[in-house]
């Protein structure tokens, strides 16, 4: 909200300077937005004297003047002015002066001339409309006297947010009262003018909705609608409005100064007496704001006649809006139901200033005062004779009866402020206390503060008034809660993130919704996971899996030439059943950066397939438990190239190349290698302890080589070999694949070895044969395998 | 007896003398081989007299030990000699690049929320989660935000065209605008007393210079007997101050959120003008931080916990805001854009 500091001081009476009223409006919770001081404006500005002035040798228009701003302090400013002139007392604007709208005063050079300051206009000052030439300042004040002593009307202009608890500052009178209450001033009282005794209104009100509980109006008749005059012109534009004619201004202007709506109707365009009414749904009205509105069922409308010509508390209707035409004038304050505005609004999606009043809530004790003080202001602008006032509907304020404990205080805010204080802080901002016992009052809210409900509201106005910096600082007692007592998905994340980056892989923080186009490369869409009202369509979608932004981060780096990348997320992916979470990883390009002592070899699939095995290894995933399976993996993998991962009877996670279509697709490179993993499936699996000894005993090593179809797993193999030498193998390798005519056509050998040691004893050569023995069996039986 | 000492002092001489591990060996050769000088004398020990025999064997053995110890001290000279010349002609230039493997980065996002863990941790905070899809219930009406509360419209929410059931009512569902839906999970799972954080994302249907759809949050509530505004003031300041590594200086000012009452801004000092003005701080010497206040009894009822018995205080933080502000990142959006400079350089090492 914006408004003048004079607009203010109609309403204040204070000696407190612009800047020490925007600091008390932050500390009383109306945080400044915007805040620009025009006394601080006139800072470094002071009354100089042009002792000479000479013709400035390189510009026709310009002088060079010698201006005494001290008693021995004669300064040169070069002075474009007509009536600069030897002798002439001026405004002398020196370095560091800022004046209005940011203008900093330096020290500079005019067409090869030092200039140190500038002489300047009344308009230049922001005092005054002038400015074609300097200020001519009359004065017995010596020189270097601030110009702002000269200055009685310096204003200033505030842009205040304000939070929906605060309805009762939505108005210029409503921040007069706050800084009142907090000793910054004393509250003005409002000229009330009597209107209970004028002729009786042609136009009878009938409320017919529940949601209207208070109707009052004014009739003026014969007025004369004009322009609207300067003064109130100003004050509408530095509020950000725009000028209509005076009778609209006249509303706006009293809404903004009092907090209570008000519309103004040209009555010889409303056809009978008005009605208030709940619309059935279908109705139309063209409103004010320049749109048609059709209105949904239980919508506050006003009525004459010929149907709805307003929409209560929102928007007027165009059909009997006032005019430069308009002769007389019915003038109306209401209340509406704030709920029901407010989804009336909202389905309507109309936002006006009125509207915003309501659903925040209006004093209900305002509304008559708003409404004669408008009155009384369209009869002096526009002339006319003002009705007897009428009303409908009760504007009776009923408080709710607050118990306040003040030891509250101590125990809620741990602030010790005595009895005495809360109590007079709280009648100073309005409040009605009556002690009830010790230490206990029964308190009720001033009309404006209606929505103050309980004891927490209470203290809040109690601490605002008082300044939330006053509030000691102290720590609460340690609490036994400690890093272990963190949920395990919270530990998982965590490390996650530290192991991936351990293993290489920068971390990236990818949008959660992508583009229709990308899922449907990636999945199927999933109806529900789609929003309804997205940023744009590219962030629409829900993801899936965190592979199609990895994707798109590895291209779009590719694209500025970054060839050789290892991304990697751990974030929520999305799907029918809920959300998960989700890591994964993609590299592109070699095994490592080109080097002098480094091939360019492209990472494979078993490089990703090692990343894979090391990160779940990281989590406590037991290596030697996992399995793999070579179908299942998601269609965006190359479904020759990819697996996933069971593990305990579950699957935990997918790798492989990707697929060369969507690479295409995607103008991914050939080969990209990825991983996910479903960090929530490996919850729960905390290593419980193992018996542990280091075997006393030599270790051997068997090696074999086995020719089998190509079809053969060497995963199944290996598998088969440790289980048949179980309990001796304590691990087996496959350190050799060979593939060539030697073998035959469809075969290969493929090396293993395996290494045997046990825990009690050292092995014979008879007991190290017959483990072997074992193993080359159960191979060629289940494979079909022979020994090389 | 004068005669093994003389051969003793030849043999050591002869050794010291030796310029080579082939000299050195003609000299074991010449006093300690099968016909060497010393051996010849042991070989000659039956022919002496009884009397005799015992010292002349203990001297000549005595001899044969200093000797053979003085050679292989001398043979060790020699092959370290011999070692350090050939390490001299394997001399590598180290000053070449290492072979390329490297560590990642963390997102400063990511390693900003962690430090920040680690900060309330010290302070007695757990930490929880919850999703992201969350629906009305949860995300406004248990925080006190009703239907038609005007707080509602200011969330720039994304809805889905998705409903659940919750207490008897069709709850559309949405992304989450605020980390505070963990408040009302956290105390309905865990009871009182508490104190928890929750990181995580959050989402808003907004996007331009200084508002990106998604961002980060962290929530905080605390909830006890006897918890109050001045212990939530103590707990921002000391989490402020470590985190901006300095003693802040914050300012409280009214405010207004509708799971708090008393709700409060919290501005710290800005970290760039040392509050003099700046252009980060609008000339304002503060800069906002976070939201916070004490719970509302609406949202610790809604929370199954009793207002009677239990009090607390809750805040709200933008983990993008304090990153930027604390590592000078001036671009929002480049936290979602993955671009690898950027990451290379804001990006946290392990």
């Amino acid at each position: 909200m914006k408004f003048s500091l004079n607009w203010l001081k109609q309403h204040l009476d204070t000696n407190k300077s612009a800047q020490e009223i925007a600091d008390q409006l932050n500390r009383l919770g109306m945080e400044v937005e915007e805040f620009e001081d025009g006394a601080k404006a006139l800072d470094n500005v002071v009354v100089g004297k042009i002792v000479s002035r000479v013709q400035h040798p390189n510009a026709d228009t310009l002088g060079v003047c010698q201006v005494q701003v001290g008693e021995n302090d004669i300064r040169q400013i070069v002075c474009g002015a007509p009536n600069a002139r030897d002798g002439l007392v001026v405004a002398a604007a020196l370095e560091g002066a800022c004046l209005p709208g940011d203008f900093k005063i330096g020290k500079s050079k005019l067409r090869g001339e030092t200039s140190n300051g500038m002489l300047c206009s009344i308009k230049e000052l922001g005092i005054g409309d002038e400015y074609d030439c300097i200020w001519e300042v009359e004065t017995d004040l010596p020189v270097g006297t601030p110009i702002a002593k000269l200055v009685s009307s310096t204003d200033a202009m505030f842009d205040i947010d304000i939070t929906p608890n605060r309805s009762d500052v939505l108005s210029v009178r409503g921040v007069a009262r706050d800084l009142a209450a907090a000793d910054f001033g004393t509250l003005k009282p409002i000229a009330e003018k009597d209107y209970t005794a004028g002729a009786n209104q042609n136009k009878s009100v009938t409320i017919e909705n529940d949601d209207c509980s208070f109707f009052s109006s004014l009739e003026i008749k014969d007025v004369k609608n004009t322009e609207s005059p300067a003064w109130l012109v100003e004050y509408l534009e530095k509020a950000g409005l725009r000028p209509i004619n005076a009778i609209a201004d006249v509303t706006n202007f009293v809404m903004l100064s009092l907090g209570q709506p008000l519309h103004a109707y040209d009555a010889d365009k409303v056809k009978g007496n008005i009605t208030v009414a709940k619309s059935k749904g279908g109705e139309t009205l063209e409103g004010l704001d320049g749109s048609t509105h059709t209105l949904k069922a239980d919508a506050i409308t006003i009525n004459d006649e010929s149907g709805v010509i307003g929409l209560g508390g929102i928007v007027g209707g165009e059909s009997t809006s006032v005019d430069e035409s308009t002769v007389n004038v019915f003038l109306e304050a209401a209340h509406f139901n704030k709920t029901t505005i407010t989804l009336t609004g909202q389905a309507l999606q109309v936002n006006t200033d009125a509207r915003y009043r309501f659903e925040r809530g209006i004093d209900p004790l305002m509304t008559k005062i708003a409404l004669t003080n408008a009155a009384e202001i369209i009869a002096e602008l526009c002339g006319g004779e003002v009705s007897k006032i009428e009303t409908v509907g009760t504007d009776a304020y009923n408080p709710k009866v607050i118990k306040f404990d003040v030891r509250k205080m101590q125990t809620f805010a741990g602030v010790d402020v005595d009895e005495n204080e809360c109590i007079t802080t709280l009648l100073k901002l309005g409040f009605n206390c009556t002690k009830v016992e010790d230490f206990i009052y029964d308190v009720t809210a001033p009309s404006y503060m209606n929505i103050c409900n309980n004891f927490a509201d209470l203290i809040e106005e109690i601490l605002r008034i008082k300044g939330f910096d006053t509030i000691p600082v102290t720590l609460p007692a340690a609490s036994l809660r400690t890093v272990t007592d963190w949920d395990d998905i919270t530990l998982i994340n965590r490390r996650s993130r530290k192991n991936l980056v351990a293993l290489g892989y920068t971390e990236c923080l990818n949008y959660s919704f992508i583009s229709p186009k990308l899922t449907e490369t990636f999945a199927q869409p999933i109806e529900k996971l789609v929003l309804a009202n997205p940023i744009s369509e590219e962030l629409s979608h829900m993801r899936q899996t965190l592979i199609p932004g990895l994707v798109e981060s590895v291209v779009k780096n590719a694209k500025r030439g970054h060839q050789n990348l290892m991304f990697a997320e751990v974030g929520k992916v999305f799907n029918e059943q809920g959300e998960k979470l989700q890591a994964a990883a993609l590299r592109t390009g070699t095994k490592v950066e080109k080097s002098w002592n480094t091939t360019a070899e492209a990472a494979t699939v078993f490089d990703m397939k090692a990343d894979l095995i090391k990160f779940l290894e990281s989590l406590d995933v037991e290596i030697d438990k996992i399995m793999l399976k070579d179908s299942g993996a998601a269609k965006y993998y190359h479904p020759g190239r990819s697996a996933v991962v069971m593990y305990k009877g579950k699957q935990i996670a997918q790798f492989g190349e990707l697929h060369p279509f969507v690479a295409k697709k995607m103008f991914l490179k050939a080969g990209t290698v990825a991983f996910e993993v479903e960090l929530e499936s490996l919850l729960n699996d905390r290593k419980g302890k193992n018996d542990f000894a280091i075997s006393q005993y030599q270790a051997v090593k068997r090696d074999f080589a086995f020719i089998v179809d190509e079809s053969v797993k060497a995963g199944d193999v290996l598998m088969s070999v440790k289980s048949a030498c179980r309990p001796l193998a304590k691990s087996a390798s496959v350190f050799d694949l060979y593939e060539g005519s030697e073998i035959g056509e469809g075969k290969k050998s493929l090396a293993i070895s395996v290494t045997l040691q046990s825990d009690e004893k050292t092995l014979k050569d008879d007991e190290i044969n017959k483990v072997a023995d074992k193993a080359v069996k159960a191979v060629e039986k289940r494979f079909k395998a022979t020994l090389r | 007896m004068q005669n093994i000492e003389q051969l003793k002092s030849a043999a050591l001489q002869a050794v010291e003398n030796s310029t080579d591990i082939k000299s050195l060996d003609e000299v074991r050769v010449q006093f300690l081989g099968k016909n060497g000088e010393i051996t010849s004398i042991l070989k000659t020990l039956g022919k002496l007299a009884p009397e005799d025999r015992k010292t002349v064997a203990q001297s000549t053995n005595e001899a044969k030990n200093e000797v053979t110890d003085a050679i292989e001290a001398k043979k060790q000279a020699f092959e370290l000699a011999q070692l350090e010349e050939k390490l001299a002609t394997e001399k590598l230039d180290l000053t070449l690049p290492e072979t390329p493997y490297k560590l990642g980065k963390r997102h400063p996002i990511s390693a900003c929320i962690e430090e920040l863990e680690t900060i309330f941790a010290r302070l007695g905070f757990s930490v929880a989660a919850a999703n992201e899809i969350e629906n009305e219930h949860f995300n406004f009406t248990a925080l006190n935000i009703p239907a038609e509360h005007p707080a509602r419209q200011d969330h720039d929410t994304f809805y889905f065209n998705d409903f659940e059931e919750f207490n008897g009512e069709q709850q559309r569902k949405l992304l989450r605008t605020q980390t505070s839906n963990t408040q009302i999970h956290a105390m309905q799972a865990k009871g009182a007393p508490l104190r928890i954080i929750a990181p995580g994302r959050v989402y808003r249907c907004d996007s331009d210079l200084t508002h990106t759809p998604q961002f980060h949050q962290i929530e905080g509530l605390a909830l006890d007997k006897d918890l109050t505004f001045s212990h939530l003031k103590g707990v921002l300041q000391v989490f402020l101050s470590q985190f901006f590594e300095r003693d802040v200086k914050l300012r409280f000012r009214p405010s207004y959120f509708p799971f708090t009452e008393p709700g409060t801004e919290v501005d710290i000092e800005c970290v760039f003008c040392e509050g003099k003005g700046c252009r980060v701080c609008k000339q304002t010497g503060f800069i906002e931080v976070l939201g916070a206040g004490m719970v509302h009894e609406n949202v610790l009822k809604a929370g199954g916990i009793n207002p009677e018995e239990y009090q607390g205080f809750a805040f709200g933080l933008g983990v993008e805001r304090l990153t930027m502000l604390k590592y000078g990142i001036n671009d929002l959006r480049m936290f979602f854009d993955s671009q690898n400079e950027f990451m290379q350089h804001f990006g946290k090492n392990l």
